[in-house]
């Protein structure tokens, strides 16, 4: 292999990372799913020294407090066909001197030139150049922060070579020739990877393990590096490899050392070093404790699954009642008054649940929350919209907002005009407030008119319904061709189809039908994004909901989808809604529109929503009384009744860092029919996809499931599960340290360092304990294993996830029950036999 | 009102902050919901005092039953007109942060010892502005620095963030020493430590002590508000929470003008610390804002505006402009808490700014047009305001040329955000608004700091000119944008030196020993504090 051909493969191992407007949740580990986790996450912590599974004490803690049992720990055992003894593995979880074994091996054992002279010279060169050149990245991605930035289109190493042949920072810190070295490189980044690679001596099967570890050490920029390939090849823009650029500038980083501190016994020990790495195997000892990690870890998953299974065993007796009320709309006689389609984020379950307590007589259903509807949206007056979909989508179509009068007609060119008017004033007055010099002539005497926002800011909620929402988007192009907006009606009719099949929405429609996106509302948050729809991009769905709606609610597209057999009954409304899930209002975005005949339905449906929400923010107030308030509350004898959280203050407080809890939490996603779990609570921690095999010919709708909604399910999971059992590397710090950088391109925790990707600590962590349990994902599905089997057979995304232990994969039958296990290699083995499959290691 | 009654109500505020301070420290009663609750009710409390004393001190000042330039509260403290007003100002600001800082550090597992400190620099600073004993104010000036050492030590685990506490020490030290020098020498001349007394020092016989005193008065505050060259460390202290920097930049910066401003009499007899001070102010103002304008972090942009405004005030006060430096003060202290507390909602902002667009990037109508307008408005106005007012009493000049130059950044910026270049009402209301605001609060102040608090200054007319020269300086960085420097090769160069604050900070991190982020000493003996 080439060395720019290990470069493209060893790019690949790094997830992407989205900058702070559009972000989503990236399974960190990405780029290694196809190898097994243990494998992968054993390279990881060789090249960067990552922690596979949860800390010891943490996982002793949850051994203490029953979170895992014997059995467990023998199943677990049992499935990775390990030759650890169940009671060797107790007496390692309880040894004090394992800890320090491992506070010793969380070095990552591949060295780099400045590991090396760290280690002899007693310096911290690998630092230094962390905070260095995460400060040039960030001023040389800034999006418009600084006023002064570098030109915008130049490559990132030329950029690079330029600054470093002229900064003095390194020689004045001691290394002496940096500038030289740096000027002596070809200015062709291949070249100077070839020349870099040969002045070091890598060896050739070293390269790979040895780029790797460049890329890890500065993680956050190799993911963001990685996420510009990522949206380049989505978009199908020109590649002008990106990647060989960023791993050009970290190894002419290395040179510059090189060439300044090591000579005389430092080259030998470097020499020593390269060796070393030619025959580096995995030393058993740490592969070992690796893979006693992976056992604990796997014994908590399977407790976890056996909590799961008796839940679900468990449910026929304890909610008969309601079970009997919600048969399954296929043996209906009657229509259901309401059906409300939800975003499959755990978030939707309490509030389907509550919701489907209150109004007994509505079926709510799962579905990924941008609806099917794959577009780029770009608001009014705005130049470049965003999308509109997941990551793994690239957007077919373009719509553009608009707003219209009362009476319908288009207002937009006025409010363009308007917006402008405020652009150009606001944009002004922000260059004139931080310009060098009028700054002062703007703090004297406007300084004083900060002290009323310094004091409400402080201490008033603003409650605000979204300004966004009067806009709406525009479906057609009619009136005025340019710019062109909308989806042509084929493509409507398309993607209506795939909707309503997705969705298991094909007969027996209600005459109102409510689409809900999620959103949440936070104030002063910069990962207020990571709290949005990550199917919608990282945005509030509130413009899919409407766009779907429109779509849905369009007779044209009616009338062509009765030519395909499916039905829309002509009194079948769809309203488009948004959950804040912050605060657990429902807000109605077309509500106007509905027509007169269903205002008596439309007024039961806004108490049931009003009802729904209540229940279900009390709820959700269990899982935020700190544990301090908790025994102060004891103390006064108030536990009975947990204290009312104010939602409007913590959505809109600019001081609170926990505003919820996201997806914290998440562990199961269940694809089935919805009367299949109705009445279960699930505590918030399922992803729910309604699923109706038999409904589904040729199980496309499978294939769609487990390709694309799963995947993400899993990627969130993972996201949580690696910002939990190692925050420092995969988590993005504490919230309160957090600086941003490049006006949106990511925080910086404290004053300088790496980008930071991943959960703040903050959003997986009350202060006391994690409030999200790190465990792989369990994907339970209604189908048959034949057809699962085709599905992961064809399809290499899935089939990674499945085979090497990303996720747990079951399948569940008709009693609602787990019915057997996926064993890998397409092999599935009855639920509550013990494996049998040997795990390769 | 008595004396007593007063000095009770005056030091209600820091005294019970003080007294929260020392409670965080018993384990068994400073739990953090305790703490927070305790220091909700101090700071409002700390409000409700500086208010009352304000309402006083206003209605004992017109009835001249108390000596209009202050009330005595025993001997080490007093309250007069300059330090109710900045009390006011503390108290609401520190309110603000202490509030905020109990939810937003809601869980840290220290919030207690946090909220402790922070109540301790909170009451250090209220009594310094009341000291009005020299032992007494050095004594608040270095402990509020002690405890803002120990808040940006919050996260001991960070080896920035001791590198950052470390480099503060040093130089807060230095700035101690600087000043128990001058309060030294002021003590052997005054031969009490009564800052009132200052007042009787006979300018015109002065004797070389008052001079050196204020000499070293002038370094103490240049070192404290962090002026180059030893600013490094207002930049590196973002190791710490978000409060702790909205308290230090809109709150414990101060205390070197503060220090000035307070000292102003003694100032007087020191030619050498104005030039000091219009000099090391000045250029600081203009190194700091340059810089700023390349930083692509918010929190290190606000670092170094943050370090511009103290060199602007200084500035002014060197230039002997006590009313434009103290409303500076007050101002640049609610904007920049505003500015850090609210920092992260950077990125929402930052969707509607990437839409703007600029227009006429190389040619020279919009620059010459914007120099025009901003100077017929700045004379329109100057002369309303002399009318107004019936004086010829205007700006002192380099107030003025700020005034004109910032006029003139608005109308560039604001033209280039349109097509045409026919200034749009907004803009031409936003800049009346501007010139009628400066030249009117600054006048105003003018008149009632001037005949309350300051008696006027004198400065030998050279120094006006330096002063007008450095503002004159302030003028190139204005036109950066307009030639458009950025593609030529030798501009890149010269931005990527000012992007590392032309190395003045690595040179002298060299110095200051444990403060090297290459060297593994520096971080080696850390422990907690």
């Amino acid at each position: 292999m080439t060395s720019l051909a290990v470069i493209r493969e060893v790019g690949r191992r790094i997830a992407p990372a989205w900058p702070l407007d559009r972000l989503v949740a990236v399974n960190p580990y990405a780029g290694l799913c196809d190898r097994s986790f243990v494998d992968a996450t054993a390279l990881l912590h060789e090249v960067s020294g990552a922690r596979s599974a949860m800390s010891l004490p943490q996982l002793r803690v949850l051994w203490e407090n029953d979170a895992f049992k014997e059995e467990d720990v023998e199943a677990a055992l049992a499935e990775m066909k390990s030759d650890l003894t169940p009671a060797e593995l107790y007496s390692w979880l309880q040894d004090k001197q394992t800890e320090v074994q491992m506070q010793a091996s969380t070095q990552p054992t591949v060295c780099t030139v400045a590991d090396v002279v760290d280690a002899q010279l007693d310096t911290c060169w690998s630092s230094f150049l962390v905070e260095h050149l995460g400060c040039f990245c960030a001023s040389h991605f800034d999006a418009g922060y600084a006023h002064w930035r570098p030109p915008q289109d130049t490559p990132i190493f030329t950029a690079w070579k330029e600054e470093a042949e002229v900064d003095r920072t390194l020689e004045l810190w001691g290394a002496p020739g940096f500038r030289a070295a740096i000027r002596a490189l070809p200015d062709s980044p291949e070249d100077a990877v070839s020349q870099v690679l040969h002045a070091l001596r890598i060896p050739e099967d070293a390269q790979e393990k040895y780029l790797h570890r460049l890329a890890m050490r500065m993680l956050g920029w190799s993911s963001y590096i990685s996420q510009l390939v990522w949206d380049q090849q989505r978009f199908g823009r020109v590649d002008d490899d990106v990647m060989v650029q960023w791993f050009a500038v970290l190894l002419a980083f290395e040179y510059g050392l090189y060439c300044s501190l090591v000579r005389g016994p430092l080259d030998k020990q470097w020499q020593q070093c390269i060796q070393r790495f030619a025959e580096l195997t995995r030393c058993p000892q740490t592969m070992k404790s690796h893979v006693q990690y992976v056992a604990l870890q796997s014994a908590l998953e399977h407790s976890f699954r056996r909590q799961l299974a008796q839940k679900l065993q468990s449910a026929p007796e304890n909610i008969h009642s309601i079970r009997d009320t919600s048969l399954p709309p296929s043996s209906r006689t009657r229509r259901p008054l309401f059906q409300a389609v939800f975003c499959i984020d755990v978030r939707s379950e309490i509030i389907r649940r509550h919701l489907e307590h209150v109004l007994v007589d509505i079926e709510t259903i799962g579905f990924a929350g941008f609806f099917g509807f794959p577009f780029e949206y770009v608001p009014l007056g705005h130049r470049r919209g965003h999308a509109q979909c997941p990551v793994l989508v690239t957007p077919t179509h373009r719509i553009h907002g608009w707003v219209t009068d009362q009476a319908g007609h288009d207002t937009s060119e006025q409010s363009i005009r308007e917006q402008n008017l405020r652009l150009q004033n606001e944009s002004t007055w922000d260059l004139f407030q931080k310009g060098p010099i009028s700054s002062f002539g703007f703090v004297s005497p406007f300084g004083l008119f900060y002290l009323p926002k310094l004091i409400f800011g402080a201490s008033a909620p603003r409650v605000r319904q979204d300004k966004r929402f009067l806009e709406k988007p525009r479906m057609t192009s009619e009136g005025n061709t340019e710019p062109a907006t909308g989806i042509p009606l084929a493509d409507r009719v398309k993607l209506a189809r795939n909707a309503l099949r997705g969705m298991s929405l094909q007969r027996n429609l209600a005459r109102l039908i409510v689409l809900t996106g999620h959103g949440a509302s936070t104030a002063n948050n910069p990962h207020a994004s990571l709290l949005d729809c990550g199917a919608c991009g990282g945005r509030p769905g509130a413009v899919n909901a409407q766009v779907a709606a429109a779509v849905l609610n369009d007779a044209d597209v009616r009338n062509a989808l009765r030519n395909e057999n499916i039905w829309i009954p002509e009194d079948t409304f769809f309203l488009a809604a948004l959950h804040n899930t912050t605060t657990d209002d429902v807000w109605l975005l077309n509500r106007a529109e509905v027509p007169e005949s269903h205002e008596a339905e439309l007024a039961l449906l806004e108490s049931g929503f009003a009802k729904a929400s209540a229940c279900a923010r009390n709820e959700r107030s269990k899982r935020f009384l700190s544990p301090e308030r908790e025994a102060s509350a004891k103390c006064a004898q108030q536990i009975e009744q947990p204290r009312e959280v104010n939602w409007a203050r913590r959505s809109q407080d600019w001081s609170e860092v926990r505003p919820e809890w996201g997806l914290a939490g998440c562990a199961s996603f269940i694809a089935a029919p919805r009367h299949r779990t109705r009445g279960l609570d699930l505590e918030g921690r399922a992803f729910l996809h309604s699923y109706n095999w038999k409904e589904d010919d040729g199980f496309a709708v499978l294939e769609q499931i487990l390709t694309a909604p799963l995947i993400v399910a899993a990627w969130i999971n993972l996201q949580y599960y690696a910002s939990v059992v190692d925050p420092e590397l995969f988590g993005a710090g504490n919230k309160t340290l957090h600086n941003v950088i490049g006006g949106n391109l990511g925080v910086w925790e404290g004053g300088a360092g790496d980008l930071r990707i991943g959960l703040p600590w903050q959003s997986v962590h009350d202060g006391e304990k994690f409030q999200h349990l790190a465990v792989r994902l369990h994907a339970l599905i209604e189908a048959p294993t034949t057809a699962l089997n085709a599905v992961i057979q064809k399809h290499k995304s899935i089939r990674d996830l499945v085979d090497h232990g990303w996720i747990h994969l079951l399948v569940m039958n008709e009693r609602g029950q787990i019915d057997g296990v996926y064993a890998g290699g397409l092999t599935w083995r009855p639920w509550g036999v013990p494996n049998q499959r040997k795990y390769r290691l | 009102m008595t004396e007593l009654g007063l000095s009770i109500l005056s030091l209600a505020g820091p005294l019970s902050l003080a007294l929260v301070a020392l409670l965080s420290c018993l384990p068994a009663i400073g739990t953090a919901i305790r703490i927070r609750h305790m220091l909700r009710a101090t700071s409002a409390l700390g409000i409700c005092s500086a208010f009352g004393v304000l309402g006083f001190s206003l209605a004992a000042g017109a009835g001249a039953s108390v000596d209009a330039r202050g009330a005595y509260l025993g001997a080490a403290f007093r309250v007069d007109l300059l330090g109710t007003v900045l009390l006011c100002v503390i108290a609401l600001l520190f309110s603000v942060i202490a509030r905020f800082s109990s939810t937003y550090l809601r869980g840290e597992s220290r919030q207690g010892v946090f909220l402790g400190y922070l109540a301790g620099a909170g009451a250090s600073v209220k009594m310094m502005v009341l000291a009005n004993h020299l032992l007494v104010f050095w004594l608040t000036w270095m402990t509020s620095s002690l405890f803002l050492f120990a808040l940006l030590r919050f996260h001991s685990e960070r080896p920035r963030a001791i590198r950052a506490a470390r480099k503060e020490f040093c130089i807060a030290r230095l700035s101690d020493a600087s000043l128990a020098i001058a309060f030294m020498l002021l003590f052997q001349e005054l031969g009490t430590g009564a800052l009132s007394q200052m007042r009787h020092l006979a300018i015109n016989e002065c004797p070389p002590q008052v001079a050196g005193a204020g000499l070293f008065l002038v370094v103490a505050a240049l070192l404290k508000s962090a002026q180059v060259p030893v600013h490094g460390w207002l930049i590196e202290v973002m190791e710490s929470p978000t409060p702790v920097s909205a308290l230090l930049h809109a709150g414990l910066l101060n205390a070197g003008p503060i220090l000035v401003l307070r000292f102003a009499p003694v100032l007087e007899a020191s030619t050498v610390g104005a030039w000091l001070l219009v000099l090391g102010g000045g250029l600081t103002a203009l190194f700091a804002a340059v810089v700023r304008q390349t930083q692509a972090s918010v929190k290190g942009a606000l670092g170094f505006s943050s370090a511009a405004h103290m060199g602007f005030t200084l500035f002014c006060c060197g230039l002997g402009a006590y009313p434009a430096a103290m409303l500076h003060l007050v101002g640049h202290s609610f904007y920049k808490a505003y500015a850090f507390l609210s920092a992260g909602s950077t990125a929402e902002k930052m969707q509607t700014v990437s839409t703007r667009s600029t227009y006429g990037q190389k040619e020279l109508v919009r620059p010459i047009l914007s120099v025009l307008l901003a100077c017929s408005l700045y004379a329109l106005s100057e002369h309303f305001v002399s009318q107004v007012l019936g004086t010829a009493h205007g700006l002192a000049a380099p107030l003025g040329l700020v005034l004109l130059l910032s006029l003139t950044h608005l109308f560039y910026v604001g033209l280039s955000s349109t097509r045409s270049i026919r200034p749009p009402s907004w803009l031409l209301l936003r800049a009346v608004c501007v010139a009628s605001l400066f030249l009117g609060l600054e006048t105003a102040w003018h008149f009632v700091e001037t005949a309350v608090v300051f008696a006027a200054p004198r400065r030998p007319p050279s120094l006006r000119w330096v002063a007008l020269m450095v503002t004159a300086l302030w003028s190139l960085p204005i036109f950066v944008p307009w030639i458009r420097l950025e593609n030529r090769p030798w501009a890149r160069r010269l931005r990527t030196h000012i992007r590392h604050g032309l190395y003045i900070d690595v040179m002298l991190s060299r110095v200051i020993p444990g403060c090297s982020p290459v060297s593994r000493r520096s971080t080696a003996l850390v422990g907690r504090p």
